[in-house]
């Protein structure tokens, strides 16, 4: 093999390198779009609670969503 | 006394060469950096001991004598057996969610590997090492020690232990090698970017990317799969939840088992004959190459792709894509936050480019082995 194999082969493999790990970046981000974080539902008895505790101070308010941020 | 003088003349201390004691002070250094300075200890103290029990005159405990070390060696290096064992391991303690949560940062950690084919190519081209050799002493800039012995007990097993002892020594010297390198490639700018969060992962996700990475990887570089095939199994084991008790004996017992074997033997090839040679001098410096150019290769990438985001990434984060899993991305949120004043830390968004560091290294492994092997 010559001098200019070597630089075929490495510049092949640096090019194989990159290719690879796109087409991986590629199909994860797929996957990810397709399998969404779902949103976590808010526990029965914690809504429940809540809208108790809020129809008690402002009569008439409903409850929809309740948020736990961390 | 006759007696008494047969023994003494075939014992090990009449067979000392002065190469051996040569041998004994570079083990005594790899010991003394592991236990003072912390440098990767785990590696450095079986390969410092294994270095010594190699060079014990007439004691058989070379990796290449007939005694037990030779056995290990046999068995577990040139079968291919202990390094995928060790991505076994890898895979169970690595957390892919922030290169997940980026996944353009997989882009990083290819253009970190620059430096394995520089390092390459120059060892070739202006050393005079042979096409398998110049591979084996390139894979060092990948920053992977399981990838380099694999790599370099396939090809050239004559270098293992200089290849070994570079590509742990530049590992344990990353805080020292990359910050220079990252200051000069960026601007001030450039340190400051704050990246914004990575987007959510579904669990679903989380599960299906070592299967599907573990598929794709090796049926296109099909030499790769002992360690990409191996890492992603490990990593398996990590995330399906339902392996608890396979999970802790792959990323503990089993690991450090391997571990003490792989080092043990690997620094029992380095005997005075094999290791005293001009060419362990020049792989050591061809390391150093491999590994600034492996850092620069990820920062500059990280610089062209900005070129073409709206939300610019932090170039520096770049500089992580070399493997030495969590060491380059920890030396990064260091630098960054030093030079911000602690505004920006940004250490989850330099893991994704380490981690994908692991695999672009794994794969180039592969893709040595396919094309030279």
């Amino acid at each position: 093999m010559g001098s200019m194999d070597l630089v075929h082969i490495c510049a092949s493999a640096f090019a194989a390198v990159f290719f690879l790990l796109m087409v991986l970046a590629i199909v994860m981000r797929v996957i990810i779009v397709v399998f969404p974080q779902r949103e976590a539902k808010a526990d029965a008895a914690v809504l429940a609670a809540v809208a108790t505790v809020a129809a008690s101070v402002y009569s008439g308010t409903k409850i929809t969503k309740v948020e736990e941020i961390k | 006394m006759e007696a008494f003088l047969q023994l003494a003349q075939g014992s090990g201390f009449a067979n000392l060469s002065w190469g051996n004691w040569v041998m004994f002070a570079v083990a005594g250094t790899l010991i003394y950096l592991a236990i003072v300075k912390k440098y990767e200890p785990l590696l450095l103290i079986p390969i410092g001991f294994g270095a010594i029990l190699a060079n014990l005159p007439l004691a058989e405990m070379g990796s290449h004598a007939d005694g037990i070390i030779g056995l290990i060696y046999d068995q577990g290096i040139k079968t291919e057996l202990l390094p995928p064992i060790i991505f076994l391991g890898i895979g169970v303690l690595t957390d892919f969610r922030p290169l997940l949560g980026r996944p353009l940062t997989f882009l990083l950690g290819a253009s970190a590997q620059l430096g394995i084919f520089v390092a390459a190519l120059g060892a070739a081209l202006l050393l005079g090492f042979s096409f398998k050799e110049a591979a084996c002493i390139g894979i060092i800039g990948g920053a992977d020690g399981p990838t380099s012995i694999f790599l370099t007990s396939q090809l050239a097993p004559h270098l293992l232990g200089p290849v070994a002892v570079a590509a742990y020594s530049y590992m344990s010297l990353v805080p020292i090698i990359q910050p220079p390198i990252i200051r000069m490639l960026t601007s001030k700018r450039e340190r400051a970017i704050d990246m914004p969060q990575m987007i959510k992962v579904s669990k679903t996700a989380i599960i299906l990317f070592p299967i599907v990475t573990g598929i794709i990887a090796s049926l296109a570089i099909p030499s790769s799969a002992p360690l990409i095939g191996m890492l992603m199994f490990g990593n398996l084991l990590r995330e399906c939840g339902v392996t608890e008790r396979l999970r802790k004996t792959a990323g503990g017992a089993l690991i450090d088992i391997v571990t003490i074997f792989l080092g043990l033997t690997v620094g029992a090839t380095m005997d005075a004959a094999g290791f005293l040679i001009p060419s362990t001098l020049k792989i050591l410096v061809l390391g150093a190459v491999a590994f600034s150019f492996s850092t620069a290769g990820g920062v500059i990438f990280a610089k062209i792709l900005n070129l073409f985001l709206k939300k610019k990434i932090n170039p520096c984060i770049g500089a992580a894509g070399v493997s030495a899993v969590p060491m380059a991305a920890r030396v990064v949120q260091k630098f960054v936050s030093d030079a911000t004043d602690g505004k920006v830390n940004p250490l989850m968004p330099a893991m994704g480019p380490n981690v994908a560091g692991v695999i672009g290294s794994a794969v180039a492994a592969g893709v040595f082995l396919t094309l030279l092997g």
